[in-house]
């Protein structure tokens, strides 16, 4: 409370001068000079703190593009969260990168850098289609292979966001991380639970990439596609089925184009296999 | 002021001039933030720290302030207050200012921040200015809390997030038990507010209108 001081001061000097404290030209004058102190010391406020609140996002979107591809452990991230999380990312996100909406890899022409970490998906999906550029982050621990989608939508006071990570075979989800800005607790922002997020591991999206993930009612039979909503935060649930259907149909041009790499590469396999 | 004056102005928010249930100030906050304990609690203390830090700096203002923009002067001080805080958790605690998220700007308006700068700072010295923050921010957290005591029990069978309804009585375990969908939604917590209002008047005599 720095500023106290100052205003005590100001608040003696006044008494001593003994102005008309109601008067028109102190209102006025007064009034300029405080909204002057306030500009000044939320500008330098801001300015200042600037950069931990950009390193702390960015540590949090790591940490979110980690969780969804399962390579994060709670309990380690507790202390020193920072250095722990900056390994893991570089050590299993092996790669990143921009595609287009027909899946081809976005290079960088513009003054703009395109890079997938820093890309804001939220400008991104007002663009017109041929212009959107999306994020593809690339998880490898060994053999296992994840790609990892970003995701924006809307909830019901607000949007709603996250992260989907598929199985290689770019059908089966093997987990997702949503979040959101102003969702009821307790209800809609049930969506960040984890027992509301784990339904999701192991679904799958269509054959014919028609996305049919359905949140549904709570209580009814579930099957590869369905996956229980949350009671109550029945606008919100909707938001992630439409958040899900949405952004991946913009996906389908990579998840497409890598479905048919991984078949080409795999008979290309089988042909060596079978040459040996 | 002496030391028994002030612990009447500390103690007074807590019984007969409760912001709530008395004074009936802060309602829409106390019903907004109330489905669970946890942002209730954080609620309770941000608008403690604010309301007494707002109290002190317009007490300090209060001989230089025009009395025709002194409405204006308070909300500024209280933004300005609660835009610092919310930077602040941004940079330092960014779980924390996660919780918060919405909650801190429903800080400023609350109409106990302006009813006791109005009421109180405005003709008090700071240091007195200063205790009626903090009591006026606490007897209001109590209320808050008792209140998302019982929708958080009631409506999703946790208190602080842990389970204490056990699984197995639930309907979907096969049990009987079903959460009260109802509590979670605001009119419910409005009912318990008037129940707590209720009681404190049946105990506290001296509040009963004639």
């Amino acid at each position: 409370m720095e500023n106290n001081s100052d205003i005590k001061n100001k608040t003696n000097n006044t008494k001593r001068k003994k102005i008309n404290v109601n008067g028109s030209a102190y209102t006025v004058i007064y009034s300029v000079i405080i909204v002057v102190i306030v500009a000044v010391l939320l500008t330098i406020a801001s300015t200042a703190l600037k950069p931990a609140q950009k390193l702390n996002q960015e540590i949090e979107k790591k940490e979110n593009i980690l969780k969804t591809a399962g390579k994060t452990d709670k309990e380690k991230a507790k202390t020193d969260k920072e250095k722990y999380i900056s390994e893991e990312y570089a050590k299993y996100i092996s790669e990143s990168f921009v595609v287009d909406i027909n899946g081809n890899k976005v290079v960088d022409t513009n003054v703009n850098k395109k890079d997938a970490f820093s890309l804001e998906i939220k400008r991104e999906l007002i663009k017109p289609e041929a212009e959107i550029c999306l994020p593809v982050f690339i998880c490898k621990d060994g053999e296992q292979v994840r790609y990892i989608f970003q995701l924006h939508g809307k909830g019901l006071w607000g949007p709603i966001w996250g992260y989907v990570a598929f199985e290689k075979d770019l059908n089966t989800i093997a987990g997702v991380v949503f979040d959101h800005e102003s969702e009821t607790p307790g209800l809609g922002a049930e969506i960040t639970t984890e027992i509301f997020q784990k339904q999701f591991e192991g679904k799958k999206i269509d054959e014919e990439n028609s996305f049919p993930i359905i949140v549904q009612k709570p209580g009814g039979k579930l099957n590869s596609h369905t996956v229980d909503g949350i009671s109550g935060g029945t606008i919100t649930s909707r938001g992630v089925q439409q958040m899900l259907a949405d952004n991946l149909k913009l996906y389908k041009g990579f998840i497409n184009k890598m479905k048919s790499e991984n078949n080409d590469n795999s008979i290309e396999t089988n042909d060596k296999n079978q040459e040996q | 002021m002496n030391s028994n004056s002030r612990l009447k102005v500390f103690t007074t928010p807590f019984n007969s001039g409760n912001p709530v249930t008395v004074l009936v100030l802060g309602i829409c906050s106390a019903l907004a933030v109330t489905v669970k304990l946890q942002p209730a609690f954080v609620m309770a203390i941000s608008v403690t720290v604010v309301t007494a830090f707002s109290n002190v700096i317009i007490s300090f203002l209060r001989n230089t302030i025009p009395n025709s923009i002194r409405i204006i002067v308070q909300l500024l001080v209280i933004a300005t207050l609660v835009i610092l805080v919310n930077e602040i958790l941004k940079a330092y605690v960014y779980d924390v200012s996660k919780q918060l998220s919405v909650y801190v700007g429903l800080i400023i308006t609350n109409c106990i921040l302006m009813g006791r700068l109005e009421a109180f700072a405005l003709g008090n010295k700071p240091i007195p200015a200063f205790i009626d923050g903090i009591a006026n921010g606490m007897g209001y957290g109590i209320i808050l809390i008792i209140v998302a005591f019982f929708r958080e029990l009631f409506g999703s069978g946790t208190v602080f997030g842990i389970q204490v309804i056990p699984e197995s009585w639930y309907v979907t375990q096969g049990g009987f038990y079903l959460n009260n969908g109802l509590i979670i939604l605001p009119p419910m917590a409005l009912i318990i507010l008037g129940c707590i209002i209720w009681i404190h008047r049946s105990i506290n005599k001296d509040l009963q209108e004639k």
